[in-house]
């Protein structure tokens, strides 16, 4: 008995010692970091000011801008992702031949990496050389080019729909399979029962898909909340701030003042916001058992 | 027995992890390093006692990626100059940003490695804070470098880097449309009214606005050539009249239809095209793209164009162009910082100076440059861009520069962008600035 016990401690040991390293330690390191007085130009001064980070980034307007931005961000995008991405899998779902191939094709943004991402969308948006005004113009929608990076607002509409863009094939492959797990037989006898395409949609396809679409939610809204690689290269927060976000934030405590202690709090923080809305998520899970 | 090994096991993965949670501290990072080095110097040693005066020093030197080939031109000049050591070159791809964060990593934490490494101008300051920097003052003679990039070098009444290459904010225009460049803001509307829908000129001036560091260089610029101030001895005076004035000339320009408004999401690089396609009469940009807009294939303004000194605004008596550029740094945490300190200064010196401005024309920074017949010949513009370099002004040094940085640039977007009032926004950043210097 003691032996089995043993080898069981044995044989999870490596994962144990593996999320110590990556998870445990640095993020205890960074808790600690976030309690004391911590700039790298100013090292003699470095000191344990207990909460005092905490609460200069709470007094700042910054924080809840950046909060907001965010917020907006996240459930604008996760929102227009689950709409366009279920639309791409019930096509792809339906489509029997050449399967492989819309599949392929489908996946192409999510292959691209983000920065890459950033620089075509951005060149799409240019008003000189875009390919968005020049067929705003041309169609007469537009007498003259319209800047849209450069006005609040319409910024953050391009960095929504880019991410929009790059993330909805993760999202229209994972209710594929969620789809694909729904027998057919029922979409049969129900139409054998006079049910039309809505009814099928609303009393089949959706409950089938109900736990895919909490997997979803679950992955894109956090991942939504750390965006960092579009606003880095296409706007710099700008224009008037109205696109920085929390980790781009952090990004310049930590890269650019090279402020270790208040950049700690600041993820500690975007910590504790992802954990909250992950427990949420989870907690909706189970009652889904 | 099996009991006991796994006890072993156990134990291996506990001394793991706790070494692993003291190397995450710099000063822990420093001690293995260091140990590291002992080990070497002792296979050093022993190698020396084999083949005596053959010591071989291995120096690595960090710097932006370059396509051209330029730095390996100027690695293999110094390795003729100095025989006995290896320098070992490695490029960064990506812009000042991405330099910086991965400079960052090593440097924090006290690492012997890179030994020589490129900086850009605003990081003299903070990185002389941090204490990364080798102090390098009594180390060159200045005189042989000109005034405006010793400026960037400088902090705290040393040196910090020796200077290489400098770029001071100038006015491109088009010399075959215009004879005579606008010396003032009034000059500059007038001009661009009269020729704006004309010859394919589309847009009158184009200057950069994109939150970051190309607002703050670009209204930095227009501030003091209106006689406005960041800091003056260790003053905060940015929140003037004449500030005021130029940011909102900046604005007008937006709203005559004389810049465009997709000023607030450009980057120096991006409005390139613009000019380049003869679409615009006037340019604030660094000379530094003087080579990109001369040379490129697709440029249509090749030879049409010429550099001047900024105009200068209503208030202000003469021009005050920030300056950028780059320069060379030694770690001060290097294990060879005297062969390292020689090798910055060859990497910096006339003959790599010349090397690289002949070939990417940029401005060098090493005075005796500038009278090499060849490389005048080369960058027609050069004589030009020296005489703006005597106007040439920093950004506000001080340690927090990226923070100051980010203040302005956030304020004075929300200005341009009629989100905030100017008043509302030159105060903001004089109080942030405040709060920073002290």
């Amino acid at each position: 008995m003691r032996k089995e016990n043993l080898l069981g401690y044995l044989l999870i040991a490596p994962a144990v010692a593996l999320i110590t390293f990556i998870c445990v330690i640095p993020l205890s390191q960074t808790i600690l970091y976030s309690l004391r007085y911590y700039n790298l130009t100013d090292q003699a001064n470095e000191r344990f000011i207990g909460l005092e980070n905490y609460f200069k980034l709470f007094s700042d307007s910054k924080f809840y801008d950046n909060l907001a931005n965010t917020m907006i961000f996240a459930a604008v995008s996760v929102v227009l992702q689950l709409l366009v991405g279920l639309t791409a899998a019930l096509l792809m779902n339906a489509a029997s031949r050449g399967a492989v191939l819309v599949r392929a094709v489908v996946l192409v943004p999510y292959a691209i990496p983000g920065v890459i991402v950033a620089q075509m969308f951005s060149f799409m948006f240019h008003g000189d050389f875009g390919v968005l005004n020049a067929l705003l113009r041309q169609s007469g929608i537009l007498s003259s080019a319209f800047p849209f990076l450069a006005k609040p607002g319409w910024a953050m509409a391009c960095i929504i729909i880019t991410n929009v863009w790059k993330q909805f094939p993760f999202v229209a492959l994972l209710l594929l399979s969620g789809l694909q797990t729904i027998p057919a037989e029922l979409y049969e006898s129900a139409e054998v029962d006079g049910a039309g395409a809505l009814k099928r949609f609303a009393y089949i396809t959706l409950p089938g898909i109900r736990q895919m679409v909490l997997v979803v939610l679950l992955f894109r809204t956090m991942a939504d909340i750390r965006i960092f690689d579009l606003v880095y290269s296409m706007t710099g927060g700008g224009p008037a701030n109205t696109t920085s976000t929390l980790l781009y934030q952090a990004y310049i405590f930590l890269f650019k003042d090279m402020n270790f202690g208040l950049g700690s709090a600041w993820s500690t923080i975007i910590f504790f916001i992802i954990l909250t809305i992950s427990l949420i998520y989870l907690s909706l899970f189970q009652k889904e058992e | 027995m099996k009991r006991s090994i796994g006890l072993l096991l156990i134990l291996a993965v506990l001394l793991s992890s706790s070494a692993c949670a003291s190397g995450g501290s710099p000063a822990a990072a420093k001690e293995e390093i260091s140990s590291q080095e002992t080990e070497n110097q002792g296979d050093a040693s022993q190698a020396s006692s084999e083949a005596a005066d053959a010591k071989q020093t291995n120096l690595t030197y960090v710097t932006g990626a370059d396509s051209s080939g330029t730095i390996l031109e100027i690695i293999k000049a110094a390795q003729e100059e100095f025989p006995n050591v290896t320098i070992d070159l490695q490029e960064i791809p990506g812009n000042s940003d991405d330099i910086k964060k991965s400079l960052i990593t090593s440097l924090a934490a006290g690492q012997d490695d890179p030994d020589i490494f490129s900086m850009d101008v605003i990081w003299t300051t903070q990185f002389a804070s941090a204490g990364w920097l080798e102090d390098l003052t009594d180390k060159y003679d200045p005189a042989l470098y000109l005034e405006g990039p010793l400026s960037t070098v400088s902090y705290g009444g040393k040196r910090w880097a020796v200077p290489d290459y400098t770029d001071v904010q100038s006015l491109f225009y088009r010399s075959d449309l215009i004879d005579e460049p606008p010396a003032t803001w009034d000059d500059l509307v007038r001009l661009s009214e009269e020729h704006q829908g004309k010859d394919g000129i589309e847009w009158g001036v184009l200057f950069q606005a994109f939150q970051g560091e190309p607002i703050v260089c670009n209204s930095l610029t227009f501030i003091k050539s209106n006689g406005g101030e960041d800091i003056v001895g260790g003053e905060v005076k940015i929140n003037s009249p004449q500030a005021k004035e130029a940011l909102e000339f900046m604005r007008s320009l937006i709203d005559k239809g004389i810049t465009s408004e997709e000023a607030l999401s450009q980057k120096p690089g991006d409005q390139l095209p613009v000019f380049m396609e003869g679409k615009a009469l006037f340019m604030l940009n660094w000379p530094g793209n003087y080579a990109s807009l001369q040379l490129s294939p697709e440029s249509k303004v090749v030879d049409k164009f010429s550099i001047a000194q900024v105009p200068v605004g209503p208030s202000g008596t003469k021009p005050g162009p920030t300056v950028g550029g780059w320069n060379i740094a030694v770690n001060s945490a290097s294990d060879e910082v005297e062969v390292s300190v020689e090798v910055a200064k060859f990497l910096a010196g006339e003959e790599a100076q010349t090397i690289r401005t002949l070939a990417l024309l940029t401005t060098p920074a090493y005075a005796a440059v500038f009278d090499n017949p060849e490389v005048d010949a080369a960058n027609p513009i050069l004589s030009l861009i020296k005489a703006s370099l005597g106007n040439a002004r920093s950004r506000p040094n001080a340690p927090d520069y990226p923070a100051m940085s980010q203040l302005i640039a956030v304020n004075f977007s929300k200005a341009l962008a009629k989100q905030s009032a100017f008043d509302e926004s030159l105060a903001e950043v004089e109080k942030g600035m405040q709060d920073l210097i002290k």
